[in-house]
């Protein structure tokens, strides 16, 4: 009994009867006062899972040393196994500091806390607990291997690859299982003559075809395409999983011996088409990938209904349209399609109607052009870029009717969708054209100008020209764009440069900003013609000025068309840039481009900006230090693989494998293994591939 | 990697997760691994309305470019905009008219005031379906009642305060005896006046500390599908929100595939006869005492 009164009560509310009284008084307790701090380990046993949630969460909230004690203790010899789990949650969430004890435990004469220890390393993914998991995978208890085997696939890792590749060569059909799904759950594919004899224990198919989802082995393939035929739903859905992981990493050409051997178990199994459409509209999206992959190569029209229906699901809708146009044209499918389209959501319409346009259906076209201006801009959105995937005379003239919307998401879309119209065919380049210019003739306007900068030629340069001297900054700036393209493809001669030179002195200074981004993207071509040398020159002299240009966006599109222009001799003047004491991010990042666009990038330059405030800018420092000599970048890298933000150590984990430099190998081994984010991790271990400090 | 013409170039997961964090500080809300295909599909109409090819080059704008205030609200309106429908999940409503408001109705009748909050309301098919059933329900005549919805995105708010829906926002069979509310008006159902004026719309961001410092004491929360969008700190912060607003014994409603084991025990789950719900636990005399 506490001698403190106000404590002996808060500690009897903690323990009470009543469940919502226990709950309120452990969330109120103290974790650093110690008499608290014990009665929050006891409730850890609590009956309640809502207590002992609350004390975990109390728990967490004290320094590390001082209630990893009674948290070990608790692991060990929790009265319950909710007491344990309890436990392990809270040493998960205090990570690092509970790392070098519980893979102590993991050598504990007792099985239960070994495998105990395992599952909270695995909540923890800290790879420093890879080699003492991989150990545990010889472990004499079944439970602790299968658990060392499960935290191995959250850590994943090269240490813990290696490892669970190794156990599917083990007598242990529970190993073998508990390796395989970590091994899917890594994305790591073992090569197909290992995994295929696995497939004839049924308890091994499931994470046995998924796991060869990731793989790069013809093989695979064939082994996937024998799964379609596999009674249990639950081993289909895998193989259809697998299946649409193989759509997306490889080419059409790539899959086609699959999609013939679909093709020819649908013919001798009429019933297949059916069990595929069964996998659609599934929780797992990966799942229905695969089912309409497979649904497109066996041509089954009979189920063109299920297929335009998961196209509510936003991550399928593309592909829905895919597989719908490769099911055999004719009228069974429109009318399939006909049936289910007015049921469907107003997004999903949109890859049916598609299909129904491009085979003529009038009304399908007019349904998508309506689409084009939905309020609704994400109907909208995707209502315009499937008028431009139909791109027939008709699609061109309900998208150039958006060219001159209000809404500049609008009209931006419409411009790209024509562009590319005009970019598939020459029948849709004259097309285009012809609905362009009868509309430039009438009322021009930015994004207009923007199109026929993308696609027309000399006759439309007066146009444009007209729009670079128009007093609407949108036109003026769309007008430099537009001078550009044609400069670019050679509509335009140098005489092009010396008037975006002039655009440089624009009022605007988003006019001021397209200039010099246009003289970026068109001074290549235009030195390419030998022509242009000496208004090349002068366009570079007036970028340099620019650089003093009050507006950040205007110095930072000068210093990148300097380096894209590769103006070596401006080197002093784009690192003056970085001289002031905080340059602002936009300028920086393009000036350390053009730095080392040119091949000079000064020390101190990229010293002050590996110092700068902003992760950004420490990015590009990192990437320019990859190419810049001397044990002073080396040191750059280094302390940039330390940092706390993940996107700066995946930064410099790249640089480090682009400099190939060996003395860096050490270094990045260590990191490889330390690293606690798996996508930095991945970036490491390249890294330490690429310098050859593994295998 | 084989993409069909004009679809959103693939975004790797240092660009997705570079786009995460950039609207994770922007509005709080989180995207997860799963949702990288939500970001890619919603915001490539974004690219091309900007003439942007990659997501780097999008990222980049949305850090340094001078519009980026405006694409930031732009691509976060077209982040959270769900596409819904009057009387979403109909066990969930069902449970809601035939156990909850006559629980309500009983434990509140002495102040005759009733409250409810549709968080994250889209553009309106929440609560005006919400202000049908409490309405349609006969039991709080004459009480003091106000259905409350908010979102943080405006344009969602302006259509949800116009109140005119196509006919999809029907398709639920459960939504067909909604009609005789609505008025077609050049083919479109505009929702009648007296329930339009019986929901309060109101703009916030729900992880504001202020987000709801305007609403009182709230009866129900129909908080669904929308907590799926924020990290789970997001969560703990928006549930502690309403755990503050809540009168004990208050009723929490969520998505059917969100829950909240592992993010907060602070509410109590209540198996009704048509659905899970949650429930703000009361403290009752008895138990503050019992110690």
């Amino acid at each position: 009994m506490s001698a403190d009164p106000a404590a002996a009560a808060r500690h009897a509310r903690a323990r009470h009867a009543d469940e919502e009284t226990r709950y309120r008084a452990v969330a109120a307790l103290d974790p650093a006062a110690a008499a608290d701090r014990d009665v929050l380990l006891e409730r850890l046993a609590d009956d309640s899972w809502r207590v002992r949630t609350a004390a975990v969460d109390r728990l967490t909230l004290a320094a590390h040393e001082v209630v990893l004690p009674g948290l070990l203790a608790a692991l060990a010899d929790g009265p319950t196994p909710g007491a344990r789990d309890a436990a392990a949650e809270a040493l998960a969430r205090i990570g690092a500091a509970a790392v070098a004890p519980l893979v102590e435990r993991l050598e504990a004469p007792d099985g239960n806390l070994r495998q105990a220890a395992a599952g909270a390393l695995g909540l923890m993914r800290d790879r420093r607990a890879a080699p003492a998991l991989s150990a545990r995978l010889a472990d004499p208890d079944a439970n602790v291997r299968a658990a060392a085997a499960e935290a191995l696939g959250r850590i994943g890792g090269p240490q813990a690859g290696d490892a669970l590749l190794a156990a599917l060569d083990v007598p242990d059909a529970g190993l073998r299982l508990a390796a395989l799904e970590a091994l899917a759950a890594l994305r790591l594919a073992p090569p197909v003559a290992r995994v295929a004899p696995l497939l004839a224990d049924p308890s091994l198919r499931r994470p046995g075809y998924r796991v060869l989802g990731p793989s790069d082995e013809p093989g695979a393939l064939a082994v996937l395409a024998r799964g379609l035929s596999e009674p249990s739903r639950r081993v289909r859905d895998a193989v259809l999983g697998a299946i649409g992981e193989q759509r997306a990493r490889r080419t059409p050409q790539d899959l086609a011996p699959l999609a013939a051997a679909a093709a020819d178990a649908a013919a001798a199994d009429h019933a297949l088409g059916a069990r595929v459409a069964e996998a659609l509209g599934g929780e797992d999206a990966g799942v229905s990938v695969g089912a309409l992959a497979v649904l497109a190569w066996i041509g089954d029209v009979r189920h063109a209904g299920e297929m335009a229906r998961a196209g509510e699901d936003d991550s399928l809708r593309p592909l829905v349209e895919e597989a719908l146009a490769a099911l055999p044209a004719g009228p069974e499918l429109l009318s399939v399609l006909a049936q289910v389209i007015g049921e469907l959501t107003p997004l999903a319409r949109i890859p049916a109607g598609t299909v129904l346009a491009r085979s003529g259906v009038a009304t399908a076209l007019e349904a998508l052009a309506d689409a084009a201006s939905d309020p609704d801009s994400q109907v909208q959105a995707e209502a315009i870029a499937a008028l431009g995937r139909v791109g027939c005379a008709r699609a061109v003239a309900a998208l150039a009717a958006l060219l001159g919307d209000d809404a500049p998401a609008a009209s931006g879309m419409a411009a790209t969708a024509l562009a590319r119209i005009a970019a598939r065919t020459g029948e849709g380049r004259a097309a285009v054209l012809r609905e362009c210019r009868r509309r430039a003739a009438a009322a021009p306007c930015a994004a207009l100008i923007r199109v026929l900068g993308d696609v027309g030629d000399e006759a439309d340069l007066g146009v444009v020209r007209a729009g670079a001297g128009s007093p609407s900054p949108a036109r003026r700036a769309a007008a430099a764009g537009a001078l550009a393209a044609l400069l670019e493809r050679g509509r335009l001669g140098p005489e092009g440069v010396a008037e975006l030179t002039a655009r440089l002195g624009d009022a605007e200074p988003t006019v001021r900003a397209a200039a010099a981004r246009a003289l970026a993207a068109s001074g290549p071509a235009a030195s390419a013609t030998g022509a242009a040398g000496a208004a090349l020159d002068e366009a570079a002299g007036a970028l340099a000025r620019t650089l003093l240009d009050s507006e950040p966006s205007v110095r930072a599109a000068a210093a990148e068309a300097l380096g894209a222009l590769g103006r070596r001799e401006r080197a002093d003047e784009l690192a003056a840039l970085l001289a002031v004491p905080v340059t602002p991010a936009v300028v920086a990042v393009a000036a350390l481009r053009a730095l080392s666009a040119v091949g000079s990038v000064p020390a101190e330059a990229l010293a002050r900006a590996a110092a700068h405030p902003d992760p950004e800018v420490v990015k590009e420092a990192i990437a320019a230090a990859a190419h810049v000599r001397g044990a002073e970048a080396a040191r750059l890298l280094l302390a940039a693989a330390g940092s706390e933000r993940w996107d700066v150590r995946r930064t410099a984990a790249r640089a480090m494998a682009d400099r190939g430099d060996p003395s860096l190998r050490e270094a990045v081994a260590r990191l490889a293994a330390a690293e606690p984010d798996p996508l930095v991790a991945r970036a490491f271990d390249e890294a330490a591939r690429v310098l050859g400090a593994r295998r | 990697m084989w993409r069909p013409d004009q679809a959103a170039p693939p975004m790797t997961e240092e660009e997705f997760r570079l786009l995460r964090d950039l609207f994770h500080a922007h509005c709080g809300i989180f995207f997860r691994e799963d949702a990288r295909y939500l970001l890619e599909r919603r915001l490539w109409p974004r690219l091309q309305a900007r003439g942007l090819d990659t997501w780097r080059a999008y990222h980049r704008f949305l850090r340094f470019d001078p519009a980026r205030q405006a694409e930031l609200e732009e691509a976060t309106d077209l982040l959270t905009t769900n596409e819904t429908y009057f009387h979403r999940e109909p066990n969930q409503l069902r449970a809601f008219t035939s156990e909850i408001l006559p629980a309500a109705a009983a434990a509140l009748g002495g102040e005759r005031r009733l409250r409810i909050l549709s968080a994250g309301c889209s553009t309106g098919e929440e609560p005006y379906t919400i202000a049908v059933l409490v309405r349609d329900s006969g039991l709080f005549e004459g009480w003091d009642v106000e259905i409350l919805g908010c979102d943080i995105s405006r344009r969602v708010l302006a259509s949800a305060r116009a109140g005119a829906y196509g006919e999809h926002a029907f398709r639920n069979p459960e939504a067909d005896a909604m009609r005789r509310w609505f008025h077609l008006r050049s083919g479109r159902w505009v929702i009648d006046a007296q329930i339009r004026a019986s929901v309060r719309l109101f703009q916030a961001n729900l992880l504001d500390e202020g987000a709801l410092a305007a609403v009182g004491r709230l009866d129900v929360v129909f908080c669904r599908n929308v907590m799926i969008y924020f990290d789970l700190e997001a969560r703990r912060r928006v549930l502690r929100r309403f755990h503050e607003r809540m009168r004990d014994g208050a009723w929490l409603l969520l998505g059917h595939s969100e829950s909240l084991l592992n993010v907060t025990a602070d509410f109590e789950i209540v198996h009704l006869r048509h659905d899970l719900v949650y429930r703000k636990p009361a403290m009752t005399p008895a138990r503050e005492t019992q110690t």
